[in-house]
């Protein structure tokens, strides 16, 4: 496994191994980021929404782990972002680029481009209020 | 124009927002519980939070002339937090209180079950108490949570017809419009909805049962968005009775149905609890 921290799990200066509770499961500090990505704790429902949550905040899709593996074939998901896409083009607004990348990797035909390009609307994110989050 | 906004956070404002908002027409306010951004962690934040908006909210209104009420609940976000949920034990108490004109805002974010079950209990809790209720739509999935929203509607105690539904927009209105439910509209700076396209909206579905808010909070908002909506009417053709309608008698209509809705402003009290807005005079 990993380097024990110096001085807590077989450092030898002070704790004794096994006199942690939990001993075996890397301690969490500095050099120890979580290990695993959210995404593998997120079933379906959750994971969609935190995808839509991206899109909603303008955080980049590029930052979901696995996102082509799990998008891929998701209907549910595809018919969200179209559902939004339509929310966004019935408002006069742009659809964000990251949610036809999304789309494309469900495998779900495009959302329409031909959405209206206001010239009031500065970005392709919603400046997002805070209680989009 | 007198103004009604039905829907704004005035516990994140300041006077300066009550001092505009009154030069601008605004006369009477409904301020619904929400979530104030930080986490809550337990019952008793919910509980002081309610006693502000039923005591020090309506003290700091009474001083710029407007009329404060307010809707409780507990709000869809915190309804997924059990350090949270016991705060809906504590709520029949509250809502036998003289401003309390409605249950809200209660309805969907992330539509998970735990947000099922908040939302059925205190649908149920709006007909025992006589109230009607003020449900939010959420940001994400919008169709789908009105949708899955007016089937909990259907299915509670609570008639529709005594259900305002919020956050409304161009994908969501008309199956709003066709349930029998009231109608809400948030207008904010950008997201949303914006004056230009409620006008639209307006002129497209009419007004009846149509309310306009400006849901204003601690976020990007702006507390004149119900004039800004009224000047964009009169100027786009609708006449001063359409405004009169849509920005008073409409939520007086609705939150009337409570049988608690006062619209006197009385002479502001000096002091509440011993407390005055002037910084270390009391």
């Amino acid at each position: 496994g990993k380097p024990s921290q110096p001085g807590m799990i077989g450092g030898g200066t002070r704790g004794a191994p096994g006199k942690r509770s939990g001993a075996g499961a890397p301690p969490p500090g500095p050099g120890h980021p979580p290990p695993r990505p959210a995404a593998r704790h997120l079933d379906a429902h959750p994971w969609r929404h935190a995808v839509l949550k991206c899109l909603f905040t303008g955080v980049p899709v590029d930052a979901v782990a696995r996102l082509a593996d799990r998008a891929r074939g998701d209907g549910e998901l595809a018919r969200m972002l179209t559902d939004h896409a339509a929310e966004r083009t019935a408002a006069g607004r742009a659809v964000p680029e990251d949610l036809r990348h999304v789309l494309a990797l469900t495998g779900a035909v495009p959302a329409p481009s031909s959405a209206p390009s206001p010239a009031a609307d500065h970005s392709s994110t919603d400046h997002p209020h805070g209680k989009e989050s | 124009m007198r103004i009604f906004d039905p829907h704004i956070h005035m516990t994140s404002r300041t006077t300066d927002d009550y001092e505009a908002m009154h030069a601008a027409g605004v006369r009477a306010v409904v301020e619904p519980a929400f979530w104030l951004g930080q986490p809550r962690t337990s019952p008793a934040s919910f509980l002081d939070y309610f006693d502000s908006l039923l005591g020090w909210e309506p003290f700091r209104a009474a001083q710029y002339g407007i009329a404060h009420h307010c809707t409780l609940a507990l709000n869809p976000k915190e309804a997924n937090d059990p350090r949270c949920t016991p705060v809906l034990h504590e709520l029949p108490r509250y809502l036998v209180k003289d401003r309390v004109v409605a249950v809200g805002e209660i309805g969907y974010d992330a539509m998970t079950p735990a947000e099922d079950k908040a939302l059925a209990v205190q649908l149920q809790l709006a007909a025992d108490h006589g109230l009607p209720a003020l449900v939010h739509t959420p940001h994400r999935d919008k169709l789908t949570g009105l949708r899955r929203t007016l089937d909990v509607v259907r299915e509670s105690a609570l008639p529709v017809d005594r259900v305002l539904v919020d956050h409304l927009n161009e994908t969501t209105v008309r199956e709003a419009k066709d349930s029998g439910c009231w109608l809400g509209f948030s207008v904010y700076p950008d997201t949303k909805m914006d004056e230009r396209r409620m006008v639209a909206l307006l002129r497209a579905y009419g007004p009846e049962r149509v309310l306009v808010d400006s849901a204003a909070d601690w976020g990007r908002s702006d507390p004149l968005k119900t004039r800004r909506v009224g000047d964009l009417m009169l100027a786009e053709g609708f006449t001063e009775d359409d405004v009169d309608r849509v920005l008073w008698r409409n939520p007086v209509a609705f939150y009337g149905l409570s049988g608690r809705l006062d619209l006197e402003v009385a002479a502001p009290d000096a002091t509440h609890e011993g407390n005055s807005l002037l910084r270390g005079g009391e």
